[in-house]
């Protein structure tokens, strides 16, 4: 991908915005866009992609991606766009690789597509991605039905595949840097750590809620629909009663309704609206650059290693 | 192979311990575990799934491992099951126990007592509050153990890779870390997060000396990634093999069933069935989501002998 650390940035729905991006991709990992980052409802996406780029190329001279989520309608004005705009790397989601890896190789972009179980990722080495992103339960927003945990999901795809493989979920610091690459990965990808950053176009009461999180400050809803972690907050809690009763997928989705995401985590409605947040936000403890946050896992990563091989065990941080 | 404050405390070569298994952790496979240089535990019902006569099974089985090994090695006491009853405690200081774990249920009950009959104690915890509380209470290291492990969970879902971290910036006390752990991989890993030490479950029952019925080994030999459910999210949430079993209980709980009608689906038998006779349609197998990682059956002493060899291979290479 022709980046210098194997640290990148999740592309979270809403508020993986071009400043953010860019100033990972400035510190030498790999920053990425979404789509729909900072835009209103009624604006229009494709735009939108556009807009995000162009600012995130007058950032940076450094490469940086984006993230599609290929399930979704329109799918193909965007990879345009991609395409159009000179983007080299993509990070893909949420539907069948098959479908537009081979358009995007052709087209000289790099694909990393995320997955969760040892099935998906055989699926995406066999449709030609050029490495997968590995993402455990412990990840914010929408997660796989299988509940792996980064611990035993990333060793077994590493197993399972020759391509290389990025840890995602529950990796925030040098340590957990060094422990997905004790597992086998080749990268990590982070989203939780850049919201909390000054760049991140996130309101900043969600800012201010991952860094007040403690330990069991998320949690899983909508198991049986679309798993999803969030900060618990009034809306969680109602999500997780109609578990509960056994709600059916129509009556979850009526409640859950139209991106109550965008309310949270952009318009900074800590209870009405959902906050999309990893299990290790209570590692989290300050807003900081998003260039801080790649360089303090570059620094800490020696210190880590050392740790390893030193007796007795000093405590690392 | 690094050092750590656990081999110190425990008097043990490497900072691996056997986890103590509910019928399964036996005198054989703890003291295989303690005689490679880990630290073998056994389990007061190992092989007898007869509460009543617990007292006698638990002394037979210690002084069977002291036959077997002059290592030390421990017991587990679930302190929900022994409540406030101090008599297996008692036989297991008679008879020369020196390190006890204990877990589900207050450290508060039972740490001064132990101490004071020069006892080390390894307390089982899912949060960092529960880590805070039993180094208060005065134990001498914590488990950490994660969503990943097999049997009885906590409501928490912290999983071990952000479990252990936390759980080592809030107290001062040794942390091992448990769940999700099953070769040199996950041992280096944990230490990367900062822990002291790994406990294994399932990594154990699947190898020659544990009493596990054959079935229940082959069972884990054969799982994929996606072999292990989480059940009872509303009673005690339970990690086992998926099975008949588990999807009726599922069935159950995802149209809304009431904790009675969930609980009567769960005869106190299940687990004896699937881990002492080897019923895999319905009983119900706990188990690891690390289940999938594990492909043969091998002695206790390699499991702690692969991790040994492979940890410094790794570290070597980073």
């Amino acid at each position: 991908m022709g980046i210098e650390y194997p640290v990148i940035q999740g592309g979270m729905t809403w508020i993986a915005n071009a400043e953010l991006a860019a100033a990972v991709s400035s510190a030498g990992g790999l920053g990425i866009i979404s789509p729909n980052a900072v835009m209103r409802l009624e604006d229009d996406l494709v735009a939108n992609l556009r807009s995000q780029i162009r600012t995130a190329k007058s950032l940076t001279d450094k490469p940086f991606g984006v993230n599609l989520v290929v399930q979704i309608p329109g799918i193909e004005e965007l990879i345009g766009v991609v395409i159009e705009e000179g983007i080299n790397v993509l990070t893909t989601a949420a539907g069948n690789p098959a479908i537009h890896t081979p358009r995007l190789k052709e087209a000289g972009i790099t694909v990393l597509h995320l997955v969760a179980s040892v099935r998906q990722a055989r699926g995406a080495e066999r449709s030609g991605v050029d490495a997968v992103i590995a993402e455990g339960f412990e990840a914010g927003g929408h997660n796989g039905f299988d509940e792996l945990p980064t611990l035993v999901l990333v060793p077994q795809v590493v197993d399972a595949v020759s391509i290389p493989v990025v840890a995602a979920g529950g990796i925030a610091d040098a340590r957990g840097f060094v422990a997905a690459l004790a597992l086998g990965a080749e990268g990590v990808q982070m989203g939780t750590r850049f919201v909390a950053t000054h760049e991140c176009v996130a309101h900043q009461s969600f800012k201010d809620g991952i860094v007040a999180a403690t330990d069991t400050g998320t949690m899983v809803t909508g198991r049986r629909l679309a798993p999803t972690r969030g900060l618990k907050n009034e809306f969680l809690a109602k999500v997780a009663e109609l578990d509960r009763q056994g709600a059916t997928a129509e009556e979850l989705l009526a409640f859950i309704g139209f991106a109550p995401s965008r309310i949270g985590q952009l318009e900074g409605k800590m209870e009405e609206g959902e906050l999309y947040c990893g299990a290790i936000a209570g590692v989290i403890n300050e807003i900081v650059s998003a260039g801080d946050v790649v360089r303090s896992i570059v620094e800490g990563y020696s210190r880590v290693v050392t740790s390893l091989s030193k007796s007795p065990s000093e405590k690392v941080g | 192979m690094k050092k750590t404050r656990v081999c110190e405390l425990l008097g043990i070569e490497y900072p691996i311990i056997q986890g103590g298994m509910s019928l399964i952790a036996n005198a054989e496979l703890a003291a295989a575990v303690s005689n490679a240089g880990g630290l073998g535990i056994i389990s007061p019902n190992a092989g007898e799934p007869d509460w009543g006569t617990i007292a006698d099974n638990l002394r037979s089985q210690l002084r069977k491992a002291k036959d077997l090994t002059d290592k030390p090695f421990a017991m587990n006491f679930p302190i929900e099951l022994i409540g406030e009853d101090r008599s297996l405690i008692d036989i297991a200081i008679e008879e020369g126990i020196r390190v006890v774990t204990t877990g589900a249920g207050s450290p508060a009950l039972h740490t001064q007592y132990l101490k004071e009959h020069g006892v080390k104690v390894l307390h089982v915890v899912a949060s960092v509050r529960h880590a805070k509380g039993a180094e208060r209470n005065g134990v001498d290291a914590v488990i950490a153990e994660g969503y990943e492990s097999g049997g009885l969970n906590s409501p928490n879902e912290l999983t071990t890779f952000v479990l252990v971290p936390q759980v080592v910036d809030a107290v001062s006390i040794p942390v091992l870390a448990a769940g999700g752990i099953c070769d040199a991989r996950g041992f280096a890993a944990v230490l990367a997060l900062g822990a002291e030490g790994v406990q294994m479950g399932t990594r154990f029952i699947a190898t020659h000396e544990c009493i596990a019925n054959q079935n229940y080994k082959d069972a884990i030999v054969a799982a994929s990634d996606t072999s292990t459910v989480i059940t009872g999210r509303r009673l005690i949430p339970t990690r086992s093999l998926k099975s008949d079993l588990t999807k009726q209980i599922q069935e159950k709980e995802n149209t809304g069933a009431s904790p009675e009608e969930l609980l009567a689906v769960l005869s106190p038998g299940l687990t004896a069935a699937a881990a002492l006779n080897g019923d895999m349609i319905h009983g119900q197998a706990m188990c690891g989501a690390v289940a999938g990682m594990i492909d043969g059956i091998v002695s206790a002493g390699d499991v702690v002998r692969s991790i040994v060899e492979g940890y410094d291979r790794i570290v070597a290479g980073m």
